[in-house]
């Protein structure tokens, strides 16, 4: 399939509710071979519950100014979290569905995972 | 900028910590591709991912990879929805790609690639037939 096909989708969880939007798709860099680059393997989808335009790389929580331009995007895509591609269990035409709840991930690297055992707090 | 080699929870590495994470639309789409010779081929337009197929159950034991880069009238379909046929993509295999950064390097001469012929057509058949158009200017 083509990345187009992915982007701009709905994402319906497990009892059909719709999470939000896939805005951007994560590979990971596999080892490289001798002179070529590695194998491109998806790992996870990101999804924004409000805003369908890109984050331009203030997702990642190692960009953060102007810090106005940060606020705005950070706003646009507030409670954006990524959904490992493990819990996909079907691409249709107009939607991804989930076929397990997904763990909430934030996209920020400086937040922590929320600990569902926990109360939802982050673990440390 | 110090960066956390491993993550303290094992879902950490979802959030890339380590820099090898690659976003398509943030370090992929619209990039520009080079050739071996430095010379501009085209920029990404689109990705075909291999090992997922629309309206079929993902299969967990093989999971999803780039398999080539699509330039052309691949861009259409972004811009204007719908879908391009399979006999019309514009193909530049993964394994062709030397390196990914700021460009895309590409292990190949610009002139061999079918993803380039509408320009090279253009070029021979319309530029070369203006007058001083078989030449760089002066």
């Amino acid at each position: 399939m083509l990345l187009s096909e992915l982007l701009d989708t709905a994402v319906i969880d497990v009892d059909g509710e719709r999470l939000g939007t896939i805005v951007d798709v994560r590979f990971r860099r596999g080892p490289r071979h001798r002179d070529h680059e590695g194998d491109l393997e998806l790992i996870a989808l990101i999804v924004s519950p409000h805003s369908r335009q890109s984050m331009y790389g203030y997702e990642r929580g190692r960009v953060n100014g102007p810090a106005v331009v940060a606020r705005v995007i950070e706003w646009l895509h507030r409670r954006s979290r990524l959904i490992p591609w493990e819990c996909v269990q079907r691409v249709d035409d107009d939607a991804v569905v989930l076929g397990v709840r997904a763990p909430q991930i934030p996209l920020n690297v400086r937040r922590g995972i929320p600990d569902p055992a926990h109360g939802g707090t982050p673990a440390a | 900028m110090r960066r956390a080699r491993t993550p303290q929870h094992p879902l950490g590495w979802y959030q890339d910590p380590d820099g090898r994470g690659v976003d398509a639309r943030l370090h992929l789409l619209d990039r520009q591709m080079l050739d071996r010779a430095d010379v501009p081929i085209s920029t990404v337009d689109d990705i075909e991912i291999d090992g997922v197929e629309v309206g079929e159950a993902v299969d967990h034991e093989r999971p999803p990879v780039v398999a080539a880069i699509l330039v052309g009238a691949a861009v259409l379909p972004r811009v204007f929805g719908g879908s391009m046929p399979r006999s019309r993509w514009d193909r530049i295999e993964w394994r062709h790609v030397r390196r990914l950064g700021t460009v895309v390097r590409i292990d190949a001469a610009a002139d061999d690639l079918d993803a380039t012929w509408l320009e090279r057509w253009i070029r021979d058949r319309v530029i070369a037939r203006i007058p001083g158009g078989r030449h760089a200017p002066e």
